[in-house]
């Protein structure tokens, strides 16, 4: 500020100094901003993992697959404190997640963003939650509108008792890193996956909120990174192009044949199906049971059956409407261990659950093709068989065993893959873009996708709609560690000689160099 | 910078042969020695986050790090000025930046020797057979000299615009709250004006550019820029003031 003139008048001389100084104080804060900014840049950005068990670093195809990030990805935490038996084990993995995600938010500034929802405030959090199409205790990851949810138990850690009362437990494995580059991979597929509900013929409504609708299943393929939509013949006529999944669930009245055939069409020419047959209208013309036995999978007459337990008595009854209601899946028992849809409910120990399920029965799958059992109701239940209730003269169930009626499982769901071109009478030329194979799932229980039994066949459904829009990302990557260094604060010396440093040695030190330096100064 | 190291050989023989130093030097050791062995007992003998805590994550090491600098950068400017040294000083053949910036880096070097404590407390434990993670600790270590240094250069604009020293300790006190509430209020508005000020929040946000990189173990460029260039612009803004008294006077 020397360049003030001195022989002007102080008034003038504080006036420009005034004016100098704001003008500088600007130009430095913006000087700040700016250098801020830049550092924050990722070509100008250098981060080093200093940490001898490599907490700051993430496998190479986690850093590649954010790396390779187009668009910014945010990841809405929802996760919130829960006192049960598993609080502590779940607090870890939940903690162990969030500095995942700062690791990833910190190597990859602006392009993945960490937005934790506030739980304690539940109408905002239930609102943000339905847009999201989330869980409790979820992250969604979310990039323009394509979302991939990655729950807390199984996606991202299994916890398992550590005592026989299950009183205490454990994270027994963190997968984290894994379920992280998942969903990235799922966020980062440039085309959504297109998922069309028939409707116009007694479906089931995928926007109900019912017990007998599917608006919940519908929320999770949207919250899975799927666009949902309608496909009603009426209107639409032939199947859109871009479909990915037709989905017919239950229907109750028969589809006419030119529907058939649009739908004939789209699968042989390598389209993805996913056929409930209805509870009234299984077989028959116009039916599903007539759609999928051309593809192996002949629906039965009959409902699937099992004893229950009369807790009053303690023995395995028949004759009970809760006998065509059941789990399947019991210590794995009953769930395909090979096949992608039903083996991560396997491993997880998870159950699926049927009521009034139809069944199949095994045919001839189309040329070239495989066809999988992916359900099967079980044998026996406590030692008692179970059965296929046959419907009597009115078409009644009595729910008994009659003696004329089969005994032991039945096919509940299955699965068939095959190459397009091998089938007669194909018309490829509809549909440009549609993979070389046509994959169909048909499950067998009408209510297998309502909102009343959806929490139990969830993974189900959702393994199911991934299988078919081949979704299937087998990432592996290592684990995300986070080993400490423990001391045994409990026995040993250790600690007392540290207190003994800390409390009276150091202190102790530096207050006789104070005193030392006092005295001579004094002198 | 003429006649920075001369000053900051002056300030840094005045601090260490200043009684009030060696208090505030062997209070802050104690409160350290109490919190390693409490941070040990407490999480069960997790030596890494039992560092992380002394260096980061107690309250203590906040009180220690808001408090500290203005009362040791209270006398730097303030108390000279009091005295009528600063006017000799100013007026000797120094740029004002040399004053501000070499009683600046005593007091950082004070400092720094104030929490090389935590790492010897390390090397103790090493000693003693139990490996803490070095790289953390280092960073841990280095994250709390440039936070001190961002802190005293906030305490020497607070020295630079109070003649009284106490007056001066209280509003570096102040400013050094502030610094770390401000970016947190931001934080919790919501709505456009919300983001907005967590926007710049986040430019301002020392918690975080602690936590996110230097008490992970991780060394980070953008973070250590950001405490390099908040300390600068608080002494060239200290520098201003000086020069603004002069002037003014």
């Amino acid at each position: 500020m020397k360049w003030i003139d001195p022989s002007l008048s102080p008034g003038r001389r504080r006036l420009y100094l005034g004016f100098s100084v704001t003008l500088i104080s600007i130009a430095a804060v913006g000087l700040l901003y700016f250098v801020l900014n830049l550092s924050e840049e990722g070509r100008f950005r250098m981060r080093f993992d200093l940490s001898e068990v490599g907490r700051n670093t993430l496998d190479p195809t986690t850093a590649d697959q954010l790396e390779k990030l187009e668009e910014p990805v945010t990841a809405h935490v929802f996760f919130r404190y829960e006192n049960t038996v598993q609080s502590a084990a779940a607090s870890e993995a939940r903690s162990r997640m969030m500095d995942l995600l700062l690791v990833a938010s910190s190597m990859n500034a602006g392009k993945f963003e960490i937005e934790v929802q506030d739980m304690e405030d539940l109408v905002s959090a239930r609102s943000k939650m339905q847009e999201l199409g989330a869980e409790d205790q979820s992250i969604v990851l979310d990039q323009g509108g394509r979302r991939a949810m990655l729950r807390l138990v199984p996606d991202i850690c299994e916890l398992d008792p550590t005592n026989a009362e299950r009183t205490q437990w454990k994270v027994a494995s963190f997968k984290g890193e894994q379920a992280l580059v998942e969903g990235l991979l799922k966020v980062g597929t440039a085309e959504r996956p297109r998922i069309l509900f028939s409707s116009g013929h007694g479906e089931r409504d995928p926007e109900g909120a019912d017990a007998l609708s599917m608006g919940e299943f519908a929320r999770a393929l949207a919250g899975d990174g799927f666009v949902v939509g309608v496909w009603d013949s009426g209107e639409n006529g032939a199947i859109p192009q871009e479909t990915t999944i037709l989905a017919i669930v239950a229907p109750e009245d028969p589809f006419a044949p030119e529907e058939i055939n649009y739908v004939r069409r789209y699968v042989d020419a390598g389209g993805r199906l996913l056929v409930i047959p209805g509870q009234g209208l299984f077989q028959g013309p116009g039916s599903m049971g007539d759609l999928l036995h051309d593809y192996g999978m002949l629906t039965q007459p009959g409902i699937a059956c099992v004893p229950i337990l009369d807790p009053d008595r303690g023995v395995m009854v028949v004759q009970d409407v809760a006998c065509a209601a059941f789990f399947v899946g019991d210590n794995g028992v009953g769930l395909s261990a090979t096949h992608p849809i039903t083996k991560p409910i396997r491993d997880h120990l998870r159950k699926t659950r049927v009521s009034r399920s139809r069944s199949f029965e095994r045919g001839q799958p189309p040329t070239g093709g495989t066809l999988l059992d992916l359900m099967v109701s079980p044998n026996r239940a406590q030692g008692r068989e179970t059965w296929l209730d046959l419907p009597d003269d009115q078409g009644n169930y009595d729910q008994f065993p009659d003696i004329a009626e089969p005994r032991g499982a039945v096919r509940l769901a299955m699965a068939v893959e095959f190459p397009v071109g091998e089938r007669a009478n194909s018309e490829e030329a509809d549909f440009d873009n549609l993979p070389e194979r046509a994959r169909i799932v048909g499950i067998a229980c009408a209510d297998f996708a309502t909102n009343a039994l959806f929490n139990y066949n969830r993974d189900f459904l959702l393994n199911s709609a991934n299988w078919l829009a081949e979704r299937e990302f087998n990432v592996r990557v290592r684990r995300y560690r986070e080993e400490r260094t423990m001391m045994d604060v409990t026995r040993g010396t250790e600690i007392v000689q540290l207190r003994l440093i800390a409390w009276w040695g150091l202190p102790g030190l530096f207050a006789a160099v104070g005193l030392f330096l006092a005295w001579r100064r004094r002198d | 910078m003429s006649g920075f190291r001369a000053i900051f050989q002056r300030e840094l023989t005045g601090l260490f042969l200043t009684p009030l130093a060696w208090v505030l030097l062997v209070a802050a050791i104690c409160l350290n020695g109490f919190m390693v062995v409490a941070a040990l007992m407490g999480s069960g003998g997790d030596v890494d986050g039992a560092f992380n805590y002394m260096l980061g994550t107690s309250g203590a090491y906040w009180m220690l790090m808001i408090s500290l600098p203005p009362l040791l950068t209270m006398r730097t400017i303030s108390e000279e000025s009091k005295g009528g040294q600063l006017e000799f000083l100013l007026t000797a053949p120094v740029t004002d930046g040399a004053v501000i910036l070499g009683k600046h880096l005593a007091v950082v070097v004070f400092l720094s020797v104030l929490w090389a404590v935590v790492p010897i407390y390390g090397l103790t434990l090493e000693l003693l057979g139990v490996s803490p993670d070095w790289g953390q600790m280092a960073l841990g270590y280095l994250g709390a000299v440039l936070v001190s240094a961002l802190f005293s250069a906030l305490g020497m604009v607070a020295s630079a615009l109070s003649s009284t020293p106490l007056l001066a300790a209280f509003l570096g006190f102040i400013f050094n709250i502030a610094l770390l509430v401000l970016p947190m209020g931001a934080g919790s508005l919501g709505g456009t004006v919300g983001r907005a000020l967590n926007a710049l929040a986040g430019k301002l946000d020392v918690l975080t550019h602690l936590q996110l990189s230097f008490m992970r173990g991780a060394l980070d460029s953008a973070d250590v820029i950001f405490f390099l260039a908040w300390t600068g612009l608080f002494l060239f803004a200290a520098t201003r003031i000086v020069e603004g008294r002069r002037m003014w006077s």
